[in-house]
């Protein structure tokens, strides 16, 4: 029954291999999908961009630009080796190529919910745990309805709220607007994105802390945190010892939630303060319906979900010495 | 002199003021054992916890005195409390293996103790732990010390909790049923080794436990305890041969006993069985099961009879409970014959008729975990009658109903959720729940294991009668050798996936044959051959 071994760098790395190929094949399924529900769809994408009424030369020459005229298999290839290459097409909007257009958005985007997550998570492990240990006690409760508050205001409500307390009616601390001239560095424009990352932290710090407050809750009755209590180790070493490391399993898979919520949160909070990143590229592209770069925020954002969700999956088995010595 | 000196104790559930323990007075020599027996919920773990100042939640200390070398431990502050915790006191728990942190090195948690109340010089601690572990018999190289506690047996985790607990050379330890949940063998050694680091160490122990047998083996003085309160306390030959209290007497003659059948059941019970024309219900023919590339079970052959209890013992491990789950046909059965009155039973249970699944039944270990807790129990037991007997919802409730009274359980248990009832009463409804099937084998899986001692002897009571009137067949998996005494016709013992000894049980216990039998047999404790 027992088992010896422990995790080798080998086998971790075997996994990590594998899960990544799965992720690859995953990433290729979803292709399809996006290929189908965009391009492949029944009745000619040309003319249900340009409309009915539309030239028929004008019609010829987007299917053209679209690659419309060789059959659907074929489309798809060119398409997928298009993107292989980092070639997502051209815009139909701007004429611009698809990849240097999202290039930047793309950055902002990042930084935008990195910046967000970076915040809400340590966060909301603090207030928590703190909560937690608090338990039934007022600082207990009122972690609660704050958090209860929040979840019930959808993010655009939030964010306009905001925008009413510091950048217009109420004091004018910071823009309503972020802007971000192309081209330029989004560094220099740290003020733009404060106002959109508090409001994805808000939209997303409520579930977080409840996740980990009821973790440290379970954690904190179990019989091994008694144990430590009972062994006289003190109670600060209890919690940080005995207690987080345990709690934490389940939130790891919270926060890639929250990571891959926030990555389609952008494109509600993007468009409330016309932040230029790839949710309100998004908004536009679907505005002027502007195909490859539909495809191509698709694409992205599935490729995202898959490597949170892997990088998630790996911390888990890295935190559970459980999983990571079993053999099966 | 006393190290452990305990006055007028009470304890209260905070909410309800409940009293879960009223004027409790004791006191333990230096290196003596005092044994706090009582069934679940008479107090035991509250009134053992305190010596460590603790109470768990939503209880409180409302009065009395506990002292501890002198130290009058509910007057301490919470930093001389926990400075003692550990280093003066120790505690063993019930359950090691929830007991230990999952994601911490065994190892470091051995060492914490020495790092808490610093004791010893940091590069000597390494030393320290490998000598705490030395003593207990584990392994003490750096691959054990680095393992997670998943890595180790349920007996390992035990004696593991043993070395941290005697590591910081406390004066008293409190154990809280550290054997309930090991086989018989490991339960042995954990004994010895609690015995002789008491004895070699002068520390003096709480050992708090349901079984009798175990303060035969272990105990200096006993102490009994009901709701709340100490009924009985004396020296051990005493409390178990001359009990005063009337609650002492009746735990004495609820304990199974292993040389109980040597009096009575031996022979009287081995006579109808001699009948060998009867054709067997339910019979195994070189029944063989792997998972995986392992091997678990290797050829084993057995006959059971109607009205026959055949007991299948052995250690945890051993492939009890797989050969049970293998007849049901459940993990996609095993590959030999299993033949029900003779004919063939297909290996697997989605390939057996509907007739063929309700005369086997399966009664599990924790009753509370086997039935729906969404579900009254009479809507729990009527499920059989509505599914193999076509009644109607109303039929099968009232059939339900009879069916629970008739196993003497009272009347408002029909409308109550599982957990609302206890584990003892849960039990039955299962075994009503079984009974529903008319079934003419019930494959018992250690069901009496998680009962108290006089709830496991009314349901054992309970068996014995529905096999001898309805003529059933039962399989009883057990680990508890001194209940097949008191149940079984004939007993299998198994080990490591095969049959090694088995007979009747007057003569597989009585005479037995096989060393692994033997070595079962000694090392069962037992209250009338304490030993010492």
């Amino acid at each position: 029954m027992e088992r010896e071994q422990n995790w080798s760098p080998v086998q971790g790395g075997a996994w990590l291999l594998r899960r990544a190929l799965l992720g690859v094949a995953t990433l290729l399924m979803i292709s399809v999908v996006v290929f189908l529900g965009t391009q492949a769809l029944p009745g000619d994408p040309a003319i249900a961009i340009l409309g009915r009424d539309a030239a028929p030369d004008r019609v010829e020459l987007l299917r053209q630009q679209l690659g419309l005229n060789v059959p659907v298999i074929q489309q798809y290839f060119n398409w997928l080796s298009g993107i292989l290459h980092g070639d997502f097409g051209r815009s139909l909007a701007s004429r611009r190529a698809v990849s240097g257009l999202l290039a930047t958005r793309g950055l902002n985007s990042l930084l935008l919910v990195g910046l967000s997550a970076a915040i809400c998570i340590p966060v909301s492990l603090a207030l928590g745990g703190w909560s937690a240990m608090r338990r039934d006690k007022p600082a207990d409760l009122s972690v609660w309805v704050l958090t209860t508050v929040l979840t019930a205001l959808p993010e655009f409500i939030v964010g306009m709220v905001l925008v009413i307390l510091f950048a217009t009616t109420v004091t004018r601390l910071l823009p309503a607007v972020s802007m971000i001239p192309e081209g330029e560095s989004p560094f220099y424009y740290a003020s733009a994105f404060i106002l959109p990352a508090l409001t994805l932290v808000l939209a997303t710090l409520p579930y977080l802390t409840r996740l980990f407050r009821g973790s440290m809750i379970e954690v904190l009755q179990a019989d091994y945190v008694e144990m430590a209590r009972l062994k006289g180790v003190m109670e600060r070493r209890v919690v940080l010892r005995h207690a987080v490391p345990n709690a934490l399993i389940p939130t790891v898979q919270g926060s890639a939630l929250v990571l891959t919520y926030m990555a389609g949160g952008i494109v509600v909070v993007e468009y409330l303060f016309r932040f230029p990143g790839l949710g309100s590229a998004l908004t536009d592209a679907i505005a002027n319906r502007d195909l490859p770069v539909i495809q191509a925020i698709a694409v992205i954002q599935a490729a995202l979900y898959v490597v949170v969700n892997l990088l998630a999956d790996y911390l888990t088995i890295r935190l559970t010495p459980r999983l990571r010595t079993s053999h099966g | 002199m006393n190290v452990v000196e305990v006055d007028r104790l009470n304890v209260e559930v905070s909410r309800t003021r409940a009293r879960v323990a009223r004027d409790v007075c004791f006191e333990i020599e230096a290196g003596k054992i005092l044994a706090l027996v009582g069934e679940s919920g008479s107090g035991k773990t509250t009134v053992a916890m305190a010596l460590l100042g603790h109470t768990r939640r939503g209880a409180t200390i409302t009065g009395g005195t506990v002292r501890l070398a002198g130290a009058d431990i509910l007057s301490l502050d919470r930093d001389s409390l926990r400075a003692m915790r550990g280093r003066d006191v120790s505690y063993i728990p019930q359950n090691p293996g929830i007991a230990l942190n999952p994601s911490q090195r065994v190892g470091r948690q051995v060492a914490e103790v020495l790092e808490t109340h610093g004791i010893g010089l940091p590069e000597k601690r390494r030393e320290r732990v490998a000598a705490a572990l030395q003593d207990v018999a584990l392994p003490s190289d750096d691959a054990f010390l680095n393992r997670y506690p998943h890595e180790l047996s349920g007996g390992q985790q035990q004696r593991l909790m043993i070395a941290m607990a005697f590591i910081a050379k406390p004066r008293a330890i409190v154990l809280d049923e550290p054997t309930t949940g090991l086989d018989i063998l490991t339960q042995a050694h954990v004994l010895s080794t609690i015995r002789d680091m008491c004895r070699r160490h002068k520390v003096c122990a709480l050992y708090i436990t349901h079984d009798l047998a175990v303060v035969a083996e272990i105990a200096d003085s006993v102490m009994v305890m009901l709701k709340g309160e100490i009924v009985e306390v004396g020296d051990k030959d005493q409390v178990l041969h001359r009990p005063a209290h009337r609650y002492t007497r009746s735990l004495l003659a609820a304990a199974p006993d292993i040389t109980a059948f040597k009096a009575s059941k031996g022979s009287a019970r081995a006579e109808p069985l001699a009948d060998k024309a009867k054709l067997a219900v339910l019979s195994g023919k070189n029944l063989s099961k792997s998972f995986g590339r392992l091997q678990v079970l290797h050829g084993l052959n057995f006959e059971l009879r109607s009205g026959e209890v055949l007991a299948l013992v052995g250690q945890s491990g051993s492939g009890k409970t797989t050969l049970g789950r293998s007849l049901m046909g459940l993990s996609g059965g095993c590959s030999g014959e299993i033949r029900f009155k003779g004919d063939l039973l297909p290996a697997a249970l989605f390939d057996r008729s509907n007739d063929q699944r309700r005369t086997l039944q399966y009664i599990y270990q924790n009753p509370h975990a086997s039935m729906n807790p969404r579900r009254t129990i009479a809507e729990n037991v009527s499920s059989p009658f509505q599914h193999f007997f076509g009644m109607s919802r109303r039929d099968a409730h009232r059939r339900s109903v009879d069916l629970l009274a008739e196993l003497s359980l009272p009347k408002s248990i029909a409308d109550a959720f599982p957990r609302e009832i206890s584990g003892g009463e849960c039990q039955r409804a299962s075994i009503a729940r079984a009974l529903a099937c008319s079934p003419d084998v019930i494959i018992c899986d250690e069901i009496t294991s998680a009962l108290d001692v006089s709830v496991q002897a009314s349901i054992i009571k309970l068996l014995q009668d529905l096999s001898r009137e309805r003529g059933l067949a039962l399989l009883f998996i057990t680990h508890n050798i001194a209940l097949v005494a008191s149940i079984a016709d004939s007993v299998a013992v198994m080990q490591g996936g095969t049959i090694v000894d088995y007979g009747p049980t007057a003569r597989v216990l009585g005479e037995p044959r096989h060393p692994y039998t033997i070595e079962l047999i000694e090392k069962t404790p037992s209250v009338s051959l304490s030993r010492r």
